[in-house]
C-alpha cells in the first residue's frame, strides 16, 4: 500500500458522502440540516482520523530516529513522511560515507605527512652528522638549509650588511654576500650566473676558523627538477688539509728519495768521470775504485732499506703474529750486534726481566726492530763506552729498553728521528746510515704490534730508546675456547 | 796569486772529488761539512769562490749565500750551488735573489764544475783587473 493512498481513500470517501448527502437532501429523503450535520460529522471523523495517523506516522519516525535498529522499510510505504524520511536518511547516509572517505583521505594524508617528516628528519640528521659542510640555497637564493659542519662558512647575522641591490644578479650576489664567506659567495655567484656552461663548479680556498687554518675544498651544483626548472643550489665543502698534507708528504718522500740517490750517485759520476780522464796516478786511482765501492754499498743499504720498508708498510710481507717469550726475541737480537759492539769495544749488556713476559708478536719483525735500535746504539756510541738491552712488566705492557751511553741526539732532532731519511745531523758522520731505520722501528712497533715507543736522551750522554707492547698470549685462550666449546 | 776555492758539503765523497779537480787545476781548496763552518771560515779569510752544497745540517746552502751577500769582503763572489733537487727547487728565483752564479743539479760532471769555476773566476779577475 502506497503511504499516501489512505489519504485518498479518505478523500474519496468524504467525496461519496458529499454526493450521498447531496442527492439525499435532492431526493427529498432527508432535510439539508440532517445533511449538512452528517457531512460535518463525517468531515471532523476523517479529520481525526488523519490527525491521529500523522501523529502515529510523527511518532513511528521519532521512534525510528531514536532507534536506527528499527525495520524502515515499511516506514517507506506505509508513512506519510516515509519518503521523505527515507530520502533525507539516505542522503544522510550518503553525508556520512562522504565524511568517512574524508577522514580516510584525512588519515592517509597525515600518515604520509608523518612519514615525510620522519624522511627529512632522518635526511636532516644524516647531512648533520657528515664532517662535510652542507649549504643548500632554493631558487630565490635564500638559505633553506645548512648543517654544523656549515656553519663555521655562514655569516652571523650582525654581521649581515643591509645594501641590496635592485638587479635580481646583484640580488643574489648580495645575498650570498651576508650568507656566506665571501669565497663560497664567488663560487655561489659563478655557479648560478653561468649555469649555462656547466651545472657544478669548484674552488679551493684556505680558511681560519678557532686559530687554526685549514685548506677546504667547495663544489657548487646546481639542482633542477625533471622539467629543467631550477629548484636551487648545493654546496658541499670538504676539509681537504689531509688530503694536501699526503701529497705534501709524499712528495716530499720523493725528494728525500731521490736526494738520497743522488748523493751517492755524484760521488760515483765523479770519480768514475775522473778515472775515465786519466788524471789520477795508480794509488789514488785504487783508492777512488774503493770509494765507488762504497758508495755502491750505499746505494744497496738504501735501495734495500726502502724496499723493505715499503715491502712492509704496504702489507706484502705477511704479519704472522704468535705467541712467544719476549725475553726470547730479545735474546736473539742481541747475540746478532753482541759480535759487532765487541769489534768496537762497546760493552753490551742485557737485563732481562725475571718474569716471563708473554707477547703476541711477529718474531722477526719485532726481532729487527730490536736489532735496528741496537745496530744504532752501537754505531753512535763511541769506543769503550756501554749499551744495554733491558725488559720489565708494566701493567698491561711489556717495556723494551734499548739504551747507550753514546752521542745522544740534539733537542731539536729528537721529533724527527723517526721521520723517513732524517738523520741527525751532528751524527751522521760517525756512521752510515739511510735514515730509514728508526722510520721502520717506528712502524713496527705502532703499526704492527699497536705498541708504542719514545726516546729520551741528552747530547754526550746517551739516548734510551722505551718501546711498549702490550701482554698476554692470545693463541692458548683460543686454543682453551675452542676446548670449552668441543667439550659442550 | 793562487784563487781560494770553498767546497761545502756534508757528503765527505763529493767533497773529496771536487777538491781533488780542483786541486789537479792548481787551485787552492778549503773543504767545510756544512754551512756554518764555511760562513766561520769565509769572516776570515774571503775566498775567490764558493761551491756549496744546498742541504746541509746547521746551515744550509741557501743560508750560507744570504750570509756571504751580505758580507762586504764576499758580496761580489761567485757562488755555485750544488743540489739533488730537481723540479721541486725554484733555481731562477735564487738566482735573482741571491745572485748565485751556477746551480748544479747532482750527479754533475767534475769536469763541467772545473770549466764553470774557471769561467768565474776569470770573469771575476777581469773585473777587478
Amino acid at each position: 500500500m502506497k503511504n499516501y493512498a489512505k489519504y485518498w481513500y479518505l478523500v474519496v470517501l468524504l467525496i461519496v458522502v458529499s454526493c450521498a448527502d447531496s442527492l439525499l437532501v435532492t431526493s427529498g429523503l432527508t432535510n439539508p440540516a440532517i445533511a449538512l450535520v452528517i457531512a460535518l460529522t463525517a468531515s471532523l471523523a476523517g479529520w481525526a482520523w488523519l490527525v491521529k495517523t500523522i501523529q502515529k506516522d510523527r511518532d513511528q519516525i521519532m521512534a525510528c530516529l531514536k532507534n536506527p535498529e528499527l525495520n524502515r522499510s515499511k516506514i517507506q510505504h506505509k508513512n506519510f513522511f516515509g519518503s521523505l524520511f527515507t530520502e533525507a536518511l539516505q542522503k544522510i547516509e550518503h553525508s556520512d560515507s562522504e565524511l568517512l572517505s574524508t577522514k580516510q583521505v584525512q588519515t592517509i594524508l597525515k600518515a604520509r605527512l608523518n612519514s615525510l617528516i620522519k624522511k627529512e628528519m632522518l635526511r636532516e640528521s644524516v647531512l648533520e652528522s657528515l664532517d662535510t659542510g652542507i649549504l643548500i640555497f632554493d631558487a630565490q637564493h635564500v638559505l633553506e638549509f645548512s648543517n654544523s659542519a656549515a656553519d663555521d662558512f655562514l655569516i652571523s647575522k650582525a654581521d649581515q650588511k643591509d645594501t641590496h641591490s635592485d638587479s635580481s644578479l646583484s640580488l643574489s650576489k648580495t645575498l650570498f654576500n651576508d650568507t656566506v664567506i665571501p669565497e663560497l659567495s664567488r663560487l655561489l655567484t659563478k655557479t648560478i650566473q653561468r649555469k649555462d656552461a656547466t651545472s657544478c663548479r669548484r674552488t679551493e680556498f684556505e680558511f681560519t676558523s678557532n686559530g687554526s687554518t685549514n685548506h677546504f675544498c667547495a663544489i657548487a651544483t646546481n639542482l633542477c627538477d625533471e622539467n629543467q626548472t631550477a629548484l636551487g643550489t648545493v654546496v658541499v665543502i670538504e676539509n681537504n688539509g689531509e688530503e694536501n698534507k699526503e701529497k705534501t708528504n709524499h712528495a716530499e718522500f720523493v725528494s728525500s728519495v731521490a736526494h738520497e740517490l743522488k748523493t751517492p750517485m755524484s760521488g760515483i759520476k765523479a770519480y768514475v768521470e775522473m778515472l775515465i780522464d786519466g788524471e789520477c796516478e795508480a794509488d789514488e786511482a785504487m783508492e777512488l775504485y774503493g770509494f765507488i765501492n762504497e758508495q755502491i754499498d750505499r746505494l744497496t743499504r738504501l735501495v734495500n732499506s726502502m724496499l723493505n720498508l715499503a715491502r712492509i708498510e704496504s702489507g706484502v710481507v705477511d704479519i704472522k703474529r704468535h705467541d712467544y717469550e719476549l725475553n726470547d726475541i730479545l735474546k736473539k737480537a742481541f747475540d746478532v750486534i753482541s759480535p759487532t759492539a765487541a769489534e768496537k769495544e762497546i760493552t753490551i749488556t742485557t737485563q732481562l726481566s725475571d718474569l716471563y713476559l708473554p707477547v703476541h708478536v711477529d718474531k722477526d719483525m719485532l726481532g729487527q726492530a730490536i736489532i735496528n735500535l741496537l745496530s744504532n746504539a752501537v754505531k753512535y756510541t763511541p769506543n769503550g763506552h756501554e749499551v744495554c738491552l733491558r725488559s720489565r712488566m708494566e701493567e698491561s705492557s711489556a717495556v723494551i729498553e734499548v739504551r747507550d751511553t753514546g752521542l745522544g741526539i740534539p733537542e731539536d732532532s729528537l721529533p724527527h728521528i723517526f721521520d723517513r731519511f732524517y738523520r741527525v745531523p751532528e751524527n751522521n758522520r760517525s756512521a752510515a746510515g739511510t735514515g730509514l731505520g728508526l722510520s721502520l722501528v717506528h712502524f713496527i712497533v705502532t703499526n704492527v704490534h699497536n705498541g708504542s715507543i719514545s726516546v729520551q736522551s741528552k747530547v754526550n750522554e746517551g739516548t734510551c730508546f722505551i718501546i711498549n707492547i702490550p701482554l698476554g698470549h692470545k693463541e692458548k685462550r683460543r686454543v682453551q675456547q675452542l676446548a670449552a666449546s668441543t667439550n659442550v | 796569486m793562487v784563487p781560494l776555492v770553498y767546497v761545502c758539503d756534508d757528503d765527505s765523497h763529493i767533497v773529496r772529488a771536487i777538491s781533488m779537480k780542483l786541486k789537479k787545476a792548481d787551485l787552492e781548496v778549503e773543504c767545510f761539512p756544512d754551512g756554518l763552518a764555511c760562513w766561520e771560515r769565509i769572516q776570515d779569510r774571503a775566498p775567490n769562490m764558493v761551491i756549496t752544497d744546498l742541504q746541509m745540517p746547521r746551515m744550509n746552502g741557501l743560508e750560507l749565500c744570504e750570509k756571504i751577500r751580505d758580507f762586504t769582503d764576499s758580496q761580489s763572489i761567485p757562488v755555485t750551488l750544488l743540489t739533488g733537487k730537481g723540479f721541486e727547487f725554484d733555481h731562477d728565483e735564487y738566482i735573482e735573489t741571491l745572485k748565485i752564479t751556477n746551480v748544479m743539479v747532482k750527479p754533475f760532471s767534475p769536469k763541467k764544475l772545473l770549466a764553470q769555476v774557471q769561467e768565474n773566476l776569470n770573469f771575476t779577475h777581469d773585473l777587478i783587473g
